[in-house]
């Protein structure tokens, strides 16, 4: 337990020291941090991930996943989604205090409590019936709104797309999640549900992006990037964003 | 007298007429989206008897009255639309439109109580509007529309639709970017046709 201890100081002082460094050295101000950045420097490298990540997918999690939807009744993988959403949301109640959200701390600390009581380990979720909403905030969100630039776009073998902004949130999800601590024969079929589970709900957005898109990879990262900078100004962007694609275009001038 | 009366009748009656037929009533912004959800709900009511070509049928006058095509097809094509020439441009509008209309066709293929609600309505630069939607299903999860318009001829049309945050025109500049980039426009227009085929399918 003392050794166990240590090791979550060592990783808290770890994650705190590359969050600051990462804000500090791409500091700009606010709004422009708030900016996606399409630019994607490592394509080449991220192509070959995804491709990677696509032929697992298809070839392990989307099958298992498929299946587990069928065997398991909706109620299940309700309270399952339930269950693993309360268990990350100390992450978000932490994100809240660090970007300054003072109330919707608060009001995800009672969140938090009722579900993990009343709602019995959290696997139902009594608190948005009582007008306790569900937040999403998590460590890229916060050192966007520090003023830290978004970074590289990047592609992670079996996690999928993020952004190096973004890297630390791995660190405070893991030091916050009280499986973390306990046995590896515990904690790790409780690792695996949550990974077959969160893949389940991902199979229509999947199906989704498979039906629409022509080119996977671009699709992905321009639906993930836009996602970020949705949650980033908690799901109101600024107006004035959605039109600057045209700003070079001449409105008057017929394009044939 | 009355002859007079007459014509000073026929003359009133005509200045009316000129004045109606000068006089273009146009579409505010939301009355241009209310009109479009409502063609979206009456094909998804008869999607069934309709099928998929009827769906097909009933959105071709309508997607094309509605979004700005060909300028949506030049923004879409970023630095590639100048290297195209006149019959690429026009080839690209009208599969374009095809791909538009093949993908309602398809996604909108049955009606469960879903109903649009519009929320707001933004000025945006240079006279671009915002109308700010709301699709709400029949188990309470809803999703945000939200439709960037300006305006065209006088009429208000549709330039961008916003899904919950994602722009569908920047995710598609980006795609068409890539594939133009890495394979070439003739790559682009195949594939955009194997996706309109498979709608159908």
């Amino acid at each position: 337990m003392t050794q166990g201890l240590t090791k979550l100081k060592r990783l808290l002082v770890l994650v705190l020291l590359y969050s600051s460094l990462i804000a500090c050295t791409s500091m700009q101000h606010i709004d422009d941090a708030r900016v996606i950045d399409t630019s994607d420097p490592w394509e080449s490298t991220n192509r070959t991930i995804y491709n990677f990540n696509d032929g697992l997918d298809k070839k392990f999690f989307k099958p298992i996943a498929s299946s587990y939807v069928k065997v398991t009744p909706e109620p299940f993988r309700i309270g399952a989604t339930n269950f693993f959403n309360n268990l990350h949301y100390l992450n978000v109640i932490l994100n809240n205090s660090l970007q300054g959200k003072i109330d919707q701390s608060v009001s995800d600390i009672f969140r938090f409590v009722f579900n993990s009581t009343l709602g019995i380990g959290g696997l139902f979720d009594v608190a948005t019936p009582m007008g306790l909403e569900a937040h999403k905030e998590d460590v890229g969100q916060t050192l966007a709104v520090w003023g830290s630039a978004q970074g590289p776009y990047l592609n992670i073998p079996a996690m999928g797309p993020n952004t190096t902004r973004n890297l630390p949130d791995y660190a405070t999800k893991y030091l916050l999640n009280p499986f973390t601590y306990l046995a590896f024969t515990i904690a790790l079929p409780v690792q695996l549900l949550e990974i077959v589970n969160t893949r389940a709900n991902l199979l229509n957005a999947s199906n989704f992006r498979d039906s629409a898109a022509i080119d996977g990879y671009s699709f992905t990262r321009e639906a993930y990037l836009q996602s970020r900078k949705n949650l980033i100004y908690d799901g109101n962007p600024p107006a004035e964003n959605f039109d600057d694609i045209f700003e070079d275009i001449d409105l008057d001038e017929e394009p044939l | 007298m009355r002859i007079l009366l007459k014509i000073i009748l026929l003359f009133i009656l005509s200045t009316m007429l000129s004045v109606n037929a000068d006089t273009k009533i146009t579409q505010s912004p939301d009355n241009v989206i209310e009109a479009f959800h409502d063609s979206l709900i009456s094909v998804m009511k008869n999607s069934t008897e309709l099928g998929y070509q009827g769906r097909v049928k009933a959105l071709s006058s309508t997607i094309p009255n509605s979004f700005n095509i060909p300028l949506i097809s030049q923004v879409i094509l970023g630095r590639y639309w100048s290297e195209l020439d006149t019959s690429q441009k026009s080839d690209f509008i009208s599969l374009y439109e095809d791909l538009i209309t093949a993908t309602y066709a398809d996604r909108f293929n049955n009606f469960d109580g879903e109903t649009f609600q519009t929320d707001s309505v933004e000025e945006l630069n240079r006279g671009r509007m915002l109308v700010k939607t709301l699709l709400t299903t029949t188990n309470g999860e809803t999703v945000s529309l939200d439709y960037l318009m300006s305006k065209h001829d006088d009429n208000w049309m549709i330039i961008s639709v916003i899904a919950n945050g994602a722009n569908d025109i920047s995710i598609k500049r980006g795609e068409y970017s890539d594939v133009i980039k890495i394979h070439g426009f003739d790559k682009l227009i195949e594939q955009i046709r194997n996706k309109i085929n498979e709608a159908s399918s």
